[in-house]
């Protein structure tokens, strides 16, 4: 790690002395984010002691470009990490480091990057900072684009593991290449045809070690024969006539019996089909999903958020207000099958709904169910060193995992005042939180949110959320909450803000409320914040994949900025 | 600690080095229809332009970008101003960038960072992330998150920009 | 055209990036001589076993008299009794005057020497200790049998199914557990073949010619490449059965259609025989 950050300091240094000129065209961008938290025992929302008494996480880019060159740097240090961050993280240094270089039709990194092939199902390499997780490849990438509208792309490499040295370590060696052929750019006279099409195809290979695995079969252990290259591919297709477009992909892995799965050799595959129609003031939106056991790690003994090779989607929607959030799907790697519809419609201005500015109205529903499993001839269901079952390509299960119907209307009353609505049913299966078999959640959410300008520079927002459910049985299922509070905007700069958070109603009375003060400014691209209060135990869920965030009580500040 | 050292000594030696005002990134991104272009074409006949890096899950953004989309016919006849709205929605998301665009009536140049490519090579914490990148590619300004009023901000520096 | 050209560039690689993939049989990785091939199951079992094995070799004289003596106690018995012959030792060093036909095994040669066996004709019944030695004088064979059969419990059935299949004897098992048992028990599959002809010295007119029998007829005679003591459990619960499958490789030198293959379960730590069986090929 050392020694190649030397050798790149040197490599930059030696460019830059060999191009006098390049000193002084070189640009040198970044970022920087810090996050202090300081928390104390409370036993009445399950805060434990924090030792250190004070938490930070704190991480730096420095990107340096000068014409076709460019070369980058991240710095992180965890000191310690903040609650809910894998404590793996505990240390400092430069997590990433890479140079890269366009000449012609090629670019070349070499490196740290990120890539994803199509939608990500064979192959996505990305952090998201929040949960922590950050799968990095360290190796080479090549990106040719020889000809109008094709381009290919070729990667080996690596993936991050916290600060594990993973050249010395004995994780998957991951190499793929991906090609996109956008038919209306490539075949002359088809540029501007309302019909538009763009295919594409991705094969990934991954290598590991076969290590010792066992599975105990008619209660004998027999050892495994694990395969050490596995194979993942896919064919993707993006078809679209004027305001109607139709995309899908649709992914197939070798065997990969891994400890996610349960050590089973049934292949994997995936298929993700969407259909769309958009036009002025209307957007309508079906999705189709299916996954059946598509975990696919550099590391078949892992079992977290770490060294994913590709990237599936829950196809819930997104929440960020906090009680619509409570219960976020995260997707079942080893096997689902769901359906979603979006409707977005703008009712115009000047009508009787519309009013004086129009009115957004969004409509979403998902579904999402597990496959309908059936266990391998004289076999348990999923028994390790068998196929572990065989499922229907449009068979649904019986267990339900996620349904949810959600209404948000935007309203604009007057040109200072505006408000947002919205109403969620949510049935959650447990399942999506790793605690299979409890009883499901059935919850009714509902937000009002509004904002009055006061002048120029100066609006306050305020909002009422609340959850009802009946489910109260567990630390995932909490009864009834209701969420209100005020958020003041001022001098264009600053905000201060106050929040409760109240579960009532719960085998605990109606006195747990977590109650969170925050101020903050912000001057062009940097920014503080400051808050002080309870923050409930909870899992945090981005794009599908989640972690647990467990209580604090205490202060948190948040510092980014870019330069 | 040697490598918090040399960390601080190569972000002092960044700044020394930049003397000029960035450019904006070259990087390849799509627009909804799944068209490739990169982020270097982006520009607006020989005026500054703005790029603003939203997601459909961002409340600020959306606020940010729906309050904006009602003056954007008024400030394009003022000014000529033309917003580039970079989502930085993933695979998860990013079907519904186009449904939400044309269902909001949005007028801006709308493309996708699917993989964040362009979010990491300009420096973006956290959407909402404003910039205003002149004719010639350098970034004049860049803000922050959304409050009530900010678009105005963003407005009036662009003016600022396009007389200077 | 061009893009074509570019397709076929891009798929090209694609031939070189394998992927490992095993066939159904192959997941697990099986101990020595188990395998994942299958025989229905045909003999089933209800019923105590004795093993008799029959150490024996050419060059001893009073063979030929104990041979007979097990036939007839075979016919005596029947399916309780499960014979074998073990050539074994210095009578059954093949020479030139027997043509060098070599019926000797391996394992015959260890157990001839660790269960302290010398002068021939000797029985092993069931292995269990007699005296110093597991040997035991023929004229004893039919009490002990008989004795055995009425005192030994019965703890286990063994079903069987045996096929050739290529240049493999598959042999499927289930072992079912009548008790608890609280010991280790090691399985033994092996192969015996009747009908070998051969030359055997003989001593005793009443058995065929003496001194030598010229077109003597060798039956359940051990042959190589068995299965010996593997483990089968550590121990059972009343009314466990286990399944495992086995393979023996054939030598090229056996006629298979005279051959049976035996099984038989003994306690790891004292190295008895609890229960045989035996099924003919299918």
């Amino acid at each position: 790690m050392k020694k190649t950050v030397i050798l790149l300091s040197v490599l930059t240094f030696g460019l830059l002395s060999a191009n006098a000129q390049g000193i002084l065209g070189g640009k040198v961008t970044g970022n920087f984010q810090t996050d202090v938290q300081m928390s104390k025992e409370d036993k009445t929302i399950g805060a434990s002691k924090v030792d250190e008494k004070l938490l930070n996480n704190s991480f730096a880019n420095i990107l340096y470009t000068n014409g076709d060159f460019s070369a980058g740097l991240r710095f992180e240090s965890y000191l310690n990490p903040i609650l809910g961050f894998d404590k793996q993280y505990k240390g400092a240094g430069f997590a990433s480091r890479w140079v890269s270089y366009k000449k012609d039709f090629l670019e070349i990194t070499a490196g740290n990057f990120y890539e994803q092939f199509g939608n990500g199902l064979v192959l996505r390499s990305y952090e998201e900072r929040n949960l922590g997780l950050d799968n990095a490849m360290d190796g080479l990438r090549i990106v040719a684009r020889p000809y109008k509208g094709l381009t290919l792309k070729g990667i080996i490499g690596k993936q991050r593991y916290y600060w594990d040295d993973i050249w010395q370590n004995d994780n998957g060696l991951v190499r793929g290449i991906d090609g996109e052929f956008a038919l209306n750019e490539m075949i002359p006279g088809f540029e501007s045809s309302p019909a538009r099409l763009t295919i594409g195809g991705s094969f990934i290979s991954s290598y590991e070690k076969a290590g010792n695995q066992y599975a105990t079969l008619n209660g004998d252990t027999y050892k495994l024969n694990i395969p050490e290259n596995i194979g993942a591919g896919a064919m993707r297709f993006n078809f679209g006539y004027n305001a109607f477009a139709l995309s899908g992909e649709f992914a197939f892995k070798g065997q990969d019996p891994n400890a996610v799965n349960n050590y089973i050799y049934r292949k994997g595959n995936a298929q993700l089909l969407t259909a769309e129609y958009t036009v002025k003031g209307l957007g309508i939106r079906l999705e189709g999903k299916r996954i059946d056991n598509m975990s696919f790690k550099s590391k078949r003994t892992e079992t977290g958020n770490m060294l994913n090779i590709n990237y599936l989607p829950a196809i819930t929607r997104n929440h960020s207000y906090s009680l619509m959030a409570m219960y976020s799907y995260a997707t079942q790697i080893n096997g689902e099958i769901g359906f979603s519809a979006d409707v977005m419609y703008k009712i115009p201005k000047g009508t009787f709904l519309g009013g004086k500015y129009g009115t957004n109205v969004k409509l979403n529903y998902s579904n999402v169910h597990a496959l309908d499993m059936q266990p391998i001839d004289g076999y348990a269901l999923n028994q390790s060193g068998t196929k572990g079952y065989t499922a229907d390509l449009f068979g649904i299960g019986d267990e339900k995992y996620f349904t949810e119907i959600n209404l948000e209307v935007n309203k604009k009353f007057s040109p200072d005042y505006k408000m947002n609505f919205m109403y969620s049913y949510q049935e959650f299966n447990p399942v999506a939180y790793g605690h299979a078999g409890n009883p499901m959640i059935y919850a009714h959410v509902a937000v009002i949110d509004g904002t009055y300008k006061l002048a120029a520079h100066q609006s306050i927002r305020g909002e009422i959320q609340a959850l009802f459910t009946k489910q109260d049985y567990d630390e995932f299922a909490k009864g009834n909450w209701l969420q209100y509070g005020a958020e003041y905007n001022f001098g264009g700069h600053w905000f201060i803000a106050a929040f409760d958070q109240w579960n009532y109603g719960t085998e605990q009375g109606d006195k747990v409320h977590y109650y969170n003060f925050s101020a903050g400014c912000t001057f062009n691209a940097t920014r503080v914040s400051l808050s002080y209060g309870k923050q409930r135990q909870g899992i945090m869920c981005i794009g599908g994949v989640c972690r647990e965030v467990p209580a604090s009580n205490g202060m948190f500040m948040t510092i980014t900025s870019s330069f | 600690m040697k490598k918090i050292f040399l960390f601080v000594a190569m972000a002092f030696l960044g700044l020394v080095l930049n003397a000029q005002d960035a450019k904006i990134a070259k990087i390849n991104v799509k627009d909804v229809n799944g068209k490739a272009i990169n982020t270097g074409e982006f520009s607006n006949d020989g005026k500054p332009f703005v790029v603003c890096f939203w997601a459909t899950w961002c409340h600020p953004c959306l606020e940010e970008l729906n309050t904006m989309a009602e003056y954007y016919e008024d400030w394009q006849k003022e000014s000529g101003i033309k917003i580039y709205a970079v989502s930085i929605d993933d695979t998860r998301t990013k079907g519904k960038v186009k449904t939400l665009v044309n269902g909001s009536e949005w007028e801006y140049e709308v493309v996708i960072d699917e993989n964040s490519d362009f979010k990491r090579a300009m420096g973006v914490n956290n959407p909402p992330h404003t910039f205003i990148v002149g004719a010639d590619g350098t970034v004049l300004w860049q803000h922050a998150g959304y409050a009530e009023g900010d678009e105005q901000t963003t407005y009036a520096k662009y003016k600022e920009f396009l007389n200077k | 055209m061009k893009i074509f050209r570019y397709i076929t560039l891009t798929l090209l690689p694609v031939m070189f990036l394998a992927c490992d993939n095993f066939e159904e049989n192959e997941y697990i990785i099986y101990p020595e001589g188990e395998t994942a091939e299958t025989t229905p199951i045909t003999k089933t079992q209800d019923y105590q076993t004795v093993m008799l094995e029959d150490y024996t070799g050419w060059k001893c004289t009073n063979c030929p008299a104990a041979a007979s003596l097990l036939s007839d106690l075979q016919s005596k018995y029947g399916e309780k009794l499960i014979a074998m012959s073990v050539h074994a030792g210095w009578f059954a060093t093949p020479a030139d005057a027997n043509n060098n036909l070599d019926l000797r095994t391996a394992y015959g040669e260890k157990w001839n020497t660790e269960f302290g066996l010398s002068a021939y004709p000797i029985g092993v019944i069931n292995r269990l200790n007699n005296g110093s030695s597991k040997g035991v004088q023929k004229d004893d064979w039919d009490n002990r049998i008989n004795t055995l059969l009425s005192t030994t419990k019965h703890t286990l059935n063994i079903n069987l199914g045996a096929t050739k299949k290529d240049n493999q004897f598959i042999v499927s098992t289930q072992v079912q557990s009548l008790e608890d048992i609280d010991f280790t028990t090691l399985i033994s599959v092996v192969v015996v073949e009747s009908g070998i002809h051969g030359i055997q010295h003989n001593s005793d007119a009443a058995y065929g010619t003496t001194p030598e029998i010229e077109d003597y007829t060798f039956n359940h005679v051990l042959r190589s490449n068995g299965r010996i003591d593997l483990l089968l459990k550590n121990a059972m619960h009343k009314d466990e059965t286990i399944a495992k499958n086995y393979s023996v490789n054939i030598d090229p030198s056996w006629k298979t259609e005279n051959c049976k293959i035996v099984v038989f379960i003994t306690n790891a730590s004292t190295g008895e025989i609890i229960q045989s069986n035996e099924i003919e090929i299918k």
